[in-house]
């Protein structure tokens, strides 16, 4: 009887929570170039006019586990409705109010993963493999990794899709990361590659909440999309916890690819370490716009920031903002962003050995960008998307 | 092989070179000195194709093409070879991949294959050892935190690989020390044949006891000003530079 009026309280929590977000999405809407945050990317212009309250679109979205250790660890968000594990960390990192698309896609989600690691446990690599199908759909997936004390956890995130067209992908994933954890989260965005003539639209929003001593690392290669928005929340909560964020976009063609960043230091002697390059082509677009806080409490605090985008046409378009917010007085911070052409000094070395214009800023290029790839702590991953940028730009000549 | 008639240059347009006159044939070792500031890294930048600087006049017939009308990267493949005052680094190019790279080049511009990997291999090894270079260095990346004499080490050896017709070095004993500097002279000398010519650009004479020159030329002031046997280096070390300049400084 007790446990039934237990399960009553968290399903009517659970139905609280999808009706606040819900009340949130109607009063907030959608972001539009108005938000400093969204300046560059009109979202509600794009997709406006394609978001549908309450429809599940049938065989729209399919994950598969490419590789998993243990088939309990990882089940599917809608198999486990009443699962009060699901109840009790939905929602904790990116809540019901956090912003008109998160609130869209909490009210809405018709699917995702749970993934939760026990402590103490040495859990391996999750592969997942994300696939969009169908056009005139919009997905609302969410994601969630719970990750316990004293526990690892490598998860590599594969989006793909067909050729399809209006396709409008509302992705949230949230981790949390007990203390002592350590979570290496790599995304692969391989979408839209067939066309570029297509109206896709795809976000995915990253909530990281660390506890004490917990070390959390997102790697991020947006290599092909039409529109693609990569948004990530790092909330520093617990004393020493690290966090590091490493990214790398190559759009070509018209590809649009928006980067948001905002590493949040709540706590002492924490670290932040950034990283994210862009190598741009033809017309494309993109937009880093990173903030790390320190707030006033977070002593002892080390973030560093560094963003570095090189133009290969003079059509591409990029947009960068640093921005450090510092409340507290005992931190070492550092952030800065360059955006240029090739150094002309490299350049004429590669030229006075022989190697001609063209073929020199080949090998630069690989050289730019496999410093972030190697970065990538799974080899067969950074084997993978070497490969997928060597189709898109045949770069890898000289390796 | 190679004569150079009346060289004029630019930077900025402020003139540099004016009116270089020097012609070098097959096998011979040329030393360039001067005080600093007379032109000499200009001169090597200029032969090389360095886009920086404008040539205004004169010409430079390099076996029997004109070279001022190539690309850099057509001259290297026609057998120039320019060692770096300062070697540029390139993070995330490793030595061996940017050897390979420029090795193909140059054998697809003479009309061959790309060597196949085990002769590069060999290749390598082979000529790592003429400059006593360390087989971790050729996989780390280009220059990248190379010491002063590794880096100096690194350019020779790159030009016992691509076997130039001539070789500029410049300024390649600055900032070497002795033992640096020897290493750095056999490696050079070892490459001397009948084939390959040498054009070093030094401020001290130090190096050219190591590679002894056939002929040495005074640069000042944009002009060559005096030429000479080996005999002149050493009368420059003596007396310095002083008596060049207040010999030949225009009124």
């Amino acid at each position: 009887m007790k446990e039934n009026i237990q399960n009553n309280i968290d399903l009517l929590s659970m139905v609280d929570l999808k009706e606040t977000a819900l009340q949130n999405y109607k009063k907030t809407g959608l972001p539009t170039s108005k938000d400093e945050r969204w300046k560059y990317t009109d979202i509600s212009k794009l997709v406006g006019n394609r978001v549908i309250i309450g429809v599940e679109f049938e065989n729209s979205y399919e994950f598969n586990i490419v590789s998993a250790n243990n088939d309990k660890t990882i089940q599917d968000i809608r198999n486990i409705g009443e699962n009060n594990r699901v109840k009790e960390l939905i929602g904790s990192v990116i809540g019901a109010n956090y912003n008109g698309l998160t609130s869209l896609n909490l009210c809405d989600y018709s699917n995702g993963y749970f993934i939760d690691v026990p402590s103490k446990s040495n859990y391996g690599t999750i592969i997942i493999n994300h696939k969009f199908i169908g056009e005139k759909v919009n997905n609302n997936i969410r994601n969630l990794i719970n990750v316990s004390n004293l526990s690892n956890l490598n998860i590599i995130e594969i989006f793909e899709n067909g050729n399809e067209d209006y396709q409008f992908n509302n992705i949230v994933t949230e981790i949390i990361a007990h203390e002592g954890a350590a979570v290496n989260h790599i995304r692969i965005f391989n979408l839209d590659h067939l066309s570029e003539n297509k109206n896709n639209a795809h976000i995915h929003t990253l909530g990281i909440n660390q506890k004490k001593s917990s070390t959390v690392s997102s790697y991020t290669f947006m290599i092909n999309a039409n529109v693609l928005r990569n948004e990530i929340y790092q909330h520093l909560e617990g004393e020493r916890s690290e966090g590091n964020l490493v990214g790398l976009y190559v759009p070509s063609g018209s590809q649009h690819f928006d980067t948001f960043t905002f590493v949040d230091h709540h706590a002492p002697n924490c670290l932040s370490n950034e990283l994210y390059k862009g190598l741009l082509k033809d017309k494309s677009t993109a937009i880093f716009n990173g903030k790390i806080l320190v707030r006033e409490q977070a002593q002892k605090t080390n973030a560093y920031q560094s963003s570095k985008n090189i133009l290969l046409s003079a059509d591409a378009k990029l947009n960068a903002k640093p921005q450090l917010e510092i409340f507290a007085d005992d931190v070492k911070c550092s952030h800065g962003a360059t955006t240029g052409q090739f150094d002309e000094d490299a350049l004429f070395y590669l030229k006075a050995r022989g190697i001609e214009k063209a073929k020199a800023e080949n090998l630069l290029s690989f050289a730019f960008i496999n410093d972030v790839i190697s970065k990538c702590p799974d080899i067969a991953a950074q084997d993978m998307i070497t490969e997928i940028i060597n189709n898109k730009y045949s770069i890898k000549e000289f390796i | 092989m190679l004569e150079i008639t009346n060289l004029r240059a630019n930077i900025e347009d402020k003139e540099i070179l004016k009116g270089i006159n020097l012609s070098i044939n097959p096998g011979e070792v040329h030393a360039i000195m001067g005080p600093n500031g007379s032109g000499k890294s200009t001169l090597a930048s200029v032969l090389a194709g360095k886009d920086e600087y404008e040539v205004t006049g004169g010409e430079v017939i390099f076996n029997g093409k004109n070279l001022l009308e190539m690309e850099p990267h057509e001259r290297a493949n026609e057998g120039v070879f320019l060692a770096f005052q300062y070697p540029v680094e390139i993070p995330g190019v490793s030595v061996t991949n940017f050897l390979k790279a420029a090795l193909n080049s140059k054998r697809k511009h003479n009309g061959l294959e790309d060597i196949n990997p085990t002769e590069f291999l060999k290749l390598i090894k082979e000529k790592q050892k003429l400059v006593e270079l360390d087989t971790k260095l050729t996989a780390r990346s280009l220059n990248e935190g190379f010491s002063g004499g590794e880096k100096k080490r690194n350019e020779v050896f790159q030009m016992a690989v691509l076997e130039p017709h001539l070789a500029i070095l410049d300024e390649t004993d600055s900032g070497l020390d002795i033992d640096a500097l020897k290493i750095v002279a056999n490696g050079v000398n070892s490459l001397r044949s009948s084939s390959t010519s040498f054009l070093v650009i030094t401020h001290y004479q130090r190096l050219l006891d190591y590679i002894v020159p056939d002929f040495v030329h005074v640069l000042y002031n944009g002009r060559i000003v005096k030429s000479g046997d080996k005999s002149l280096a050493l009368e420059l070390e003596e007396k310095g530079y002083d008596w060049i300049k207040a010999e030949f400084t225009e009124a």
